[in-house]
């Protein structure tokens, strides 16, 4: 018998009473929770995206939409750009790398990405399993694809036009193959399909016979440069720059307003703007589980508050048999915080439920991993504790000294 | 004179010893002639509630363990003189020892082990804590106690209360009769030397009366516990052979 247990014995008193209080604070919790979880994951995956990346070029159009399109691959492309116009671009002296991406199939749902080779060293990617592209029919998938899919080295698909899976317009003329598939790289390139800039011109383009079958020259040594042929109508989607040095960020962007028909747009400014647009709604829900977890607590309090008048009996009790008013308190308090951790465990259950359902629900919530732990969460545990505590300092006022033998006096 | 230094002694010693053993003569100049340790001595005892008032109570002393009754019409203080001697309330003026400890040398952490250690508490009501099944209520008494694990005596007090059968039930499952039997057992868990019992009959028909006394006297004798027991009951009155009465103002 000690205090720890006499608190639980009376959380399991009043087993309805508990009940609400936990489900309550886990509510609160539970809210707050997910914000940070969200916050974490998916904007944690968004800087992942973008790092690695300076500036996007692409067709003019709305750069965020350009942003979303090239890094995050969700919206549609702006348009196309000559890869003329490209190749010279990316000869510029503060430009230290390229990556050129052509965009407009997919397949079920996943989008199929004409690059170079170069791609892997880009996304931070390995080959698990097969080999690169090496002739114009072969795709390597993300690991998120082969998983979702169920596809292995040697499948073959058609890709369909658009980035809808309900599409039906398919491609049924050019037969894809699976030659490679990509290690887990926690960003978007996980849910990608990526093969050779040619094979995206071919599926779109039937009757050009001047394409080989190999994508020997889109290697990334070869894209800007000579083997484009002088004169070629070619276009792609975009072109991911990293600079050489700082300056490219003053000089390049300048560039390609005063110099091209092109538009350019930098990942970590448009991802500051989808913060932004997104931190106020975020906000806006931790105020909501704030104030959440402030009811649960302030009920845990008055309801203690209201059992002390037959509690008072009890701690009198106590008092008799030699608790001192600090152990009297203690039980109080540890009875708050039996509350406040069992809110805090329900809620953290719900927290991954909640994850686990969307990520299985939600196509762009996918990339949610159900069972990655936080260090909020490890904080919000500690801070549950606490006010879990301070919800029995109420009730607690109400102990006073003296009071026990006259308690006990009248009967 | 001798009064004025025997007290000067006696405050030299409660600010020395941990525990004050009092000697009796001491406070009793007049008895030389013994050293007896004294279960209960009460000496120029008064206590206040607030300042307009404070209840004087008469002084006594008993020499043995028998059985003890405070006897008083209501509002005349005898419960608060068992719980001064329970150590719930504080000695404000005067001596009073119990089981042989100056309780006015006690300060509040003294005073929580002697409450723990030495004394057993039976109240008007059972006040048993609800939460608690029956044998968790008896063995909270030993929760601020030095009583070892091992020697804690709860079966044998279920058996000798007959709540054997009662041992995991919850509080709401007991008649009023078995609530108190518990309460009796929670006050003797501990083997503390004094039992303090409030009013334990003055709510009980004549048969029941009895029957309380009778049990709490026997339990008490074979736990060695003394029993000091308030009441304005006139019916219990034959089984004490130590009697106070104070006086009503």
């Amino acid at each position: 018998m000690n205090l720890v247990y006499l608190s639980y014995r009376y959380v399991l008193h009043k087993p309805l009473q508990s009940i609400l209080h936990i489900l309550l604070f886990a509510l609160g919790i539970g809210l707050m929770l997910l914000v940070f979880q969200f916050s974490e994951q998916v904007l944690g995956q968004a800087r992942r995206n973008v790092q690695g990346t300076d500036l996007v070029v692409g067709a003019k159009g709305s750069p965020l939409q350009l942003i979303l399109c090239n890094i995050f691959h969700v919206d549609f492309p702006t348009g196309n750009i000559p890869l003329q116009e490209a190749d010279r671009l990316a000869k510029h002296p503060q430009i230290e790398d390229v990556l050129p991406l052509a965009l407009g199939d997919s397949y079920q749902g996943y989008r199929l990405v004409g690059t170079t080779m170069h791609a892997l060293e880009w996304y931070g990617a390995k080959i698990e399993q097969g080999s690169i592209f090496k002739n114009v029919n072969e795709v390597v998938l993300g690991a998120k694809v082969a998983e979702k899919l169920g596809m292995t080295l040697k499948d073959g698909f058609h890709s369909s036009h658009g980035f809808s899976p309900e599409n039906a317009d398919s491609h049924e003329h050019f037969h894809f193959k699976v030659s490679g598939i990509l290690s887990k790289t926690h960003t978007v390139a996980d849910e990608l399909i990526f093969c050779g800039i040619p094979a995206i011109w071919k599926v779109h383009d039937e009757h050009n016979e001047s394409l080989t079958d190999t994508v020997e020259y889109v290697k990334y040594d070869l894209l800007p440069g000579s083997r484009v042929p002088a004169g070629s109508d070619r276009e792609i989607t975009s072109l991911l720059i990293k600079y050489r040095s700082p300056r490219g960020a003053l000089q390049i962007p300048r560039y390609v307003n005063a110099n091209t028909n092109m538009q350019s747009a930098s990942p970590a400014f448009e991802l500051a703007r989808i913060q932004n647009i997104l931190g106020t709604s975020s906000k806006a829900i931790q105020y909501l589980a704030i104030a959440i977890v402030v009811i649960a607590i302030l009920s845990i309090a008055f309801n203690m508050y209201n059992a002390m008048q037959q509690r008072q009996y009890d701690l009198a009790v106590m008092y008799s048999i030699g608790a001192g008013f600090r152990s009297l308190y203690a039980v109080l308090v540890i009875e708050g915080m039996i509350l406040a951790l069992g809110g805090f465990v329900t809620g953290l259950l719900f927290t991954h439920l909640a994850i686990a359902y969307l990520a299985g629900e939600v196509e762009a919530l996918s990339m949610l991993n159900t069972w990655k732990f936080v260090d909020m969460e490890f904080y919000t545990a500690i801070f549950s504790l606490f006010v879990g505590a301070l919800s029995a300092f109420i009730p607690a006022l109400k102990i006073r000294r003296q009071n026990s033998a006259t308690i006990l006096a009248s009967g | 004179m001798g009064l004025i230094l025997a007290n000067l002694i006696c405050f030299a010693c409660h600010f020395k010893s941990i525990i004050n053993i009092v000697c009796a003569s001491n406070f009793f100049p007049c008895d030389s002639d013994s050293i007896v340790f004294l279960v209960i001595s009460i000496h120029n005892l008064a206590f206040s509630y607030n300042e307009k008032s404070s209840i004087v109570f008469p002084d006594w002393k008993v020499d043995d363990r028998n059985p003890a009754l405070i006897m008083g019409e209501s509002g005349s203080g005898k419960t608060t003189l068992l719980q001064l001697m329970g150590g719930l309330l504080p000695v404000q003026k005067g001596s009073l020892v119990v089981d042989q400890i100056e309780l006015a040398s006690l300060r509040s952490r003294k005073l929580k082990a002697y409450r723990a250690d030495h004394v057993g508490f039976v109240f008007q009501g059972a006040h048993l804590i609800q939460a608690l099944n029956v044998a968790q209520n008896i063995r909270l008494s030993t929760m601020f106690s030095q009583i070892p694990n091992g020697m804690i005596p709860i079966t044998e007090l279920l058996e000798k209360l007959n709540l054997s059968d009662q041992r995991n039930k919850s509080i709401n499952a007991l008649s009023t009769g078995q609530q108190q039997r518990v309460a009796i057992a929670r006050a003797l868990v501990h083997k503390p030397a004094v039992i303090l019992a409030d009013e334990p009959t003055s709510s009980l028909d004549d048969r029941h009366c009895e029957q309380v006394i009778d049990l709490l006297l026997e339990t008490c004798a074979s736990y060695s516990a003394q029993l000091i027991v308030t009441t304005h009951d006139r019916r219990i009155k034959s089984h004490f052979s130590h009697q106070l009465t104070i006086p009503t103002k």
